[in-house]
């Protein structure tokens, strides 16, 4: 169990409601291990960095009429390779084109080439501790590249040579004094491609042991390996847009210079560093593992991030949906309220035409009845009409039978011949025929019946059997039986009864199906207002199912892709990481602050006060009584700020032997622009006086020799004199 | 609603008797006056057997009457009052109990009279005269009321059963006017039923298709009268 880990159970014992989360001391252990924050600390001590030795040597590509040219061989360099003559070749940097000029006039530059004297050249410089003086009387005459030199075989990051002195150089030895040791960082170098490389612990001029070896894409790792360890500068990352970035020993690098065309940051290039290279310099314990605690929470805050975002996108959209789906139901309904008042409603409209369809199935139903009762009733009527005709013609048959039996024969129908009275006397006396004189049946005689002897006893028969009826001319009697008429009398009253029945009913089902029809018959408005009720029906019907799918509550997305333990531990590390961090760091940042002001004053720039470097690595200050900070201030404001930031860093740590800054500085053309030869005196001035209160190795490269030639021992300086050049 | 069962209801047959009194009847009501050369009993005459035919069609079917007399309405022969005797033709139980389908033959409807004249003959109320040759244009059958037939004539349209023979041999009596047997036939053949009906075939009813046509005229009768009734 860590102090850390007890402090972050207390952090998070704290917490209330869903983020209140309970682990023990061990269990916090076990997460700040999986995350890979480390539980333990110690403060920084200063390790000493400065360079003894430069050297480096190659080939120069010099006009030919340089008399630094002369005797050399001659090389003719394709224009399209790039390689043009500029810094050394161009003599004075207020008549740069009258080189140019003269070289293209005096022929001896063609289109495509040029001819160029290869002049060789071994630079050797062997700097020493305190202040170090770098100048020439001119711009452009190889400070700067010296300075690069430097900083390539610092970083083993490719330096900013100009073209031509890329291609120049072709072997580098630096020897670095890295605490107690000395390492010899040693490489070949063709066109700014490293080659050959190694760096090897030196007992003064003899190699004792090669710590490592590389080539061009591993010298920056080689460096990295060798430096961070040393001088206890560990690597630390940041997260950048939720990307954890790991700087190492070359991010450090880049605050160990400063050059006016970098004022952005106080401290280092980078703004984004700024903050990680203060508390590393700084040297308050855990102040790494605040760097690896704050880069894993910002790192978990970020993927949590992005998942709120997903989530807030993924309800924002169904919000947007559902807002929309409530519009097209309120706009439907809208067009329904705006129909006319008197628009049938569509359903009760579907009843009646469904009332009515079934209405007209009864109806053919019953007709269906009616015309089956119809046929029967024909056929009863048909039948009764025809027993009807058939007694009537028994009857006219009976009663002209007896008609005609009333009468005497007078004559023979076939030839005419008179029946006479005997004849007719005949009949009863002699029973045969007045007219035929044929016999007579004598029993249907007696029953006054003329019918031949002859004649079929049938008809004899039915003759007598007619007259027998009650035969009497006044229609008044029933002649026969009348039961098949009744009968039928009778079928016929029932079918006609039931016909009845059934036109009653169809009479009732076709008022009704009058009255329907007519409710439903409708004009072509009000037709065409129930086809659009109807269409606005359905699509009120389709919006109010969208939103009715819509208005679900949202359910909860994969929302924790962070796991809020660790989310949880690792803020409560930074969080703690930082109270810690910042008790220790606070006091030293005031005490840094007031160095800086004094040294920023004394380098002339008497009108900043109340300076304040605060734990973000920001700074406020006064300038000139108004309040301002580091970003609004001129550009010699922040040269001189960065300056005396680094100093007083430098400083700090070796007065109170805690801090991480190697003590190593280099002063790129500080008078560039903005600090004249008088403020860059003053400022040299407060340097060599700082130097000797921590020790530490300023390099200071300036054409402002004057102060170097002025303040510096001749062994800390190196100066070109008039137009010379450094190397 | 009108309906047909699809199958004849067997109708009765007249009996000589009967047909014997529609000629009988026919004779008193359509006959001529009888002129010098007739039967000295002979009080009527009927002097073609073709028109006593197609008066005796008539007779037997009350439906092809009531056409006849509604184109004689319509003709303006008849006066639109007979649009009742029409409708009482068709809808009257009398007439029906009448109806008699006659087959059809070469000259219209045809059923000869032979039995019943002799029935007439034999009791003296009428006598038969031929003339001319069989199949030639001049070849006649006469048919005479004698003074008897006449008296019976009388004494039959008096009682409740028979007397509806006279009532109807008037009717038709009417509709026939002085028309000729020939044209009388051809008046029936424009009966398209009728004229339709194979030889040999009973002709068949007009009864739905005449009382449709009367409907229409009682219609526009009663348009006609301002729809009165």
């Amino acid at each position: 169990m860590t102090a850390l880990a007890d402090e972050i159970v207390r952090v998070l014992g704290r917490r209330r409601g869903d983020n209140r989360i309970i682990l023990n001391s061990a269990e916090i252990d076990d997460v700040l291990d999986e995350l890979g924050i480390p539980t333990s600390a110690s403060k920084g001590t200063p390790v000493r960095l400065q360079v003894s030795r430069v050297s480096f040597k190659g080939r120069k590509r010099l006009d030919p009429s340089d008399p630094d040219a002369e005797g050399c061989e001659l090389e003719e360099i394709a224009l399209d390779d790039g390689q043009l003559p500029l810094d050394f070749e161009i003599r004075d940097a207020n008549s740069r084109n009258v080189d140019l000029d003269a070289i293209v006039s005096s022929g001896s530059i063609s289109d495509s080439s040029v001819v160029r004297a290869v002049v060789p050249f071994d630079f050797l410089w062997e700097p020493k501790s305190g202040v170090n003086g770098v100048g020439s009387g001119s711009n452009l005459r190889g400070k700067s590249s010296l300075v690069n030199v430097l900083l390539w075989s610092l970083s083993g990051r490719p330096a900013e040579f100009s073209v031509p002195v890329k291609r120049w150089i072709e072997h580098v030895e630096v020897d670095w004094e890295v605490g107690a040791e000395r390492l010899r960082v040693s490489f070949d170098a063709d066109n700014g491609v490293v080659s050959s490389g190694s760096v090897t612990v030196m007992d003064n001029e003899t190699p004792v042991t090669v710590l490592v070896r590389f080539d061009n894409g591993s010298f920056e790792d080689a460096m990295n390996s060798v430096m961070a360890n040393r001088l206890r500068l560990e690597q630390f990352t940041v997260s950048q847009s939720g990307k954890t970035v790991t700087h190492r020993w070359a991010s450090y690098v880049n605050a160990l210079w400063v050059r006016p065309t970098y004022l952005k940051s106080i401290i280092g290039k980078e703004p984004t560093l700024s903050i990680r290279l203060m508390q590393m310099f700084i040297g308050t314990d855990w102040v790494p593992v605040l760097a690896t605690a704050a880069t894993v929470a910002g790192v978990l805050e970020a993927e949590q991030n992005t998942a709120q975002d997903r989530r807030k996108t993924a309800t924002a959209a169904v919000e947007s949906a559902r807002d929309e789906a409530y519009k097209a139901v309120n706009a439907v309904k809208a067009k329904i309220e705006a129909l006319p008042n008197n628009t049938p409603d569509p359903a009760g409209l579907a009843e009646k035409y469904t009332a009515i369809s079934a209405l007209a199935r009864q109806l053919h139903t019953l007709e269906t009845q009616l015309l089956n009762h119809s046929i029967a009733a024909d056929t009863v009527m048909q039948q009764l009409k025809a027993v009807k005709a058939r007694q009537n013609t028994e009857l006219e048959h009976a009663l002209l039978t007896k008609f005609f039996h009333q009468m005497e024969p007078t004559a023979c129908p076939r030839c005419t011949a008179d029946v006479t009275a005997a004849r007719r006397q005949a009949e009863p006396d002699e029973h045969k025929c007045s007219v035929c004189t044929g016999d007579l049946n004598l029993e249907a005689l007696q029953a006054n019946v003329v019918v031949a002897n002859s004649a079929d006893a049938g008809i004899a028969s039915a003759l007598v059997a007619s007259t027998a009826v009650a035969v009497i001319e006044d229609g008044e009697q029933d002649v026969m039986p009348t039961t098949e008429i009744e009968a039928l009398e009778q079928a016929n009253d029932d079918v006609k009864g039931a016909m009845e029945g059934i036109q009653t009913q169809i009479s009732k089902l076709q008022v009704i199906q009058d009255r329907l029809v007519a409710e439903t018959n409708l004009d072509e408005g009000l037709v065409k207002a129930i086809e659009d009720r109807r269409l606005l029906d359905l699509d009120l019907a389709r919006a109010e199912g969208a939103a009715d799918a819509l208005a679900a509550p949202i359910a909860s997305m994969d929302s924790a892709p962070v796991d809020p333990v660790k989310m949880g531990v690792a803020e409560a590390a930074k969080s703690v990481l930082s109270a810690w961090v910042k008790r220790q760091q606070d006091p030293l940042l005031a005490t840094i602050s007031e160095e800086i002001e004094r040294l920023v004053v004394s380098f002339g720039a008497d009108g900043l006060s109340n300076i304040k470097l605060d734990g973000a690595a920001n700074m406020t200050l006064r300038q000139n009584g108004d309040p301002s900070t580091y970003g609004a201030v001129t550009p010699g404001e922040k040269l001189r700020l960065k300056i005396a930031t680094l100093i007083a860093l430098i400083k700090h740590g070796y007065v109170e032997n805690i801090g991480r800054h190697p003590g190593f500085l280099l002063l790129d053309s500080p008078a560039a622009e903005e600090m004249p030869d008088g403020d860059l005196a003053t400022m040299m001035s407060t340097l060599l006086q700082v130097a000797q209160e921590a020790p530490m190795q300023i390099i200071v490269a300036t054409r402002s020799t004057g102060p170097l030639v002025e303040l510096l021992p001749e062994e800390n300086r190196l100066i070109a004199e008039g137009g010379n050049f450094v190397w | 609603m009108t309906a047909s069962s699809g199958y004849r209801i067997e109708r009765p047959s007249h009996t000589r008797t009967q047909h014997a009194l529609r000629i009988l009847v026919l004779l008193d009501r359509t006959g001529d006056d009888v002129m010098e050369g007739d039967p000295q009993t002979a009080v009527k005459a009927v002097r073609s057997e073709l028109r006593l035919q197609a008066m005796d069609f008539w007779m037997r079917n009350p439906d092809y009457l009531a056409d006849e007399v509604i184109s004689q309405i319509e003709d303006k022969k008849l006066p639109g009052t007979y649009l009742r005797v029409a409708r009482g033709l068709l809808e009257d139980p009398e007439p029906d109990l009448r109806y008699y389908p006659m087959p059809r033959w070469f000259y219209g409807a045809y059923e000869a009279i032979d039995d019943a004249m002799s029935l007439l003959q034999t009791y003296g109320l009428a006598v038969f005269r031929r003339s001319g040759e069989p199949g030639t244009k001049s070849y006649r059958n006469q048919l005479f009321l004698t003074a008897v037939g006449a008296d019976a004539v009388a004494e039959l349209s008096t009682g409740n059963v028979l007397s509806w023979y006279t009532r109807q041999a008037e009717l038709v009596a009417k509709v026939a006017g002085e028309t000729i047997g020939s044209q009388l036939k051809d008046r029936q053949y424009q009966q398209a039923t009728y004229a339709g009906t194979e030889l040999g075939l009973q002709i068949a009813p007009i009864a739905a298709y005449v009382r449709s046509r009367l409907t229409g005229y009682e219609v526009a009768a009663d348009v006609d009268s301002g729809g009165a009734s």
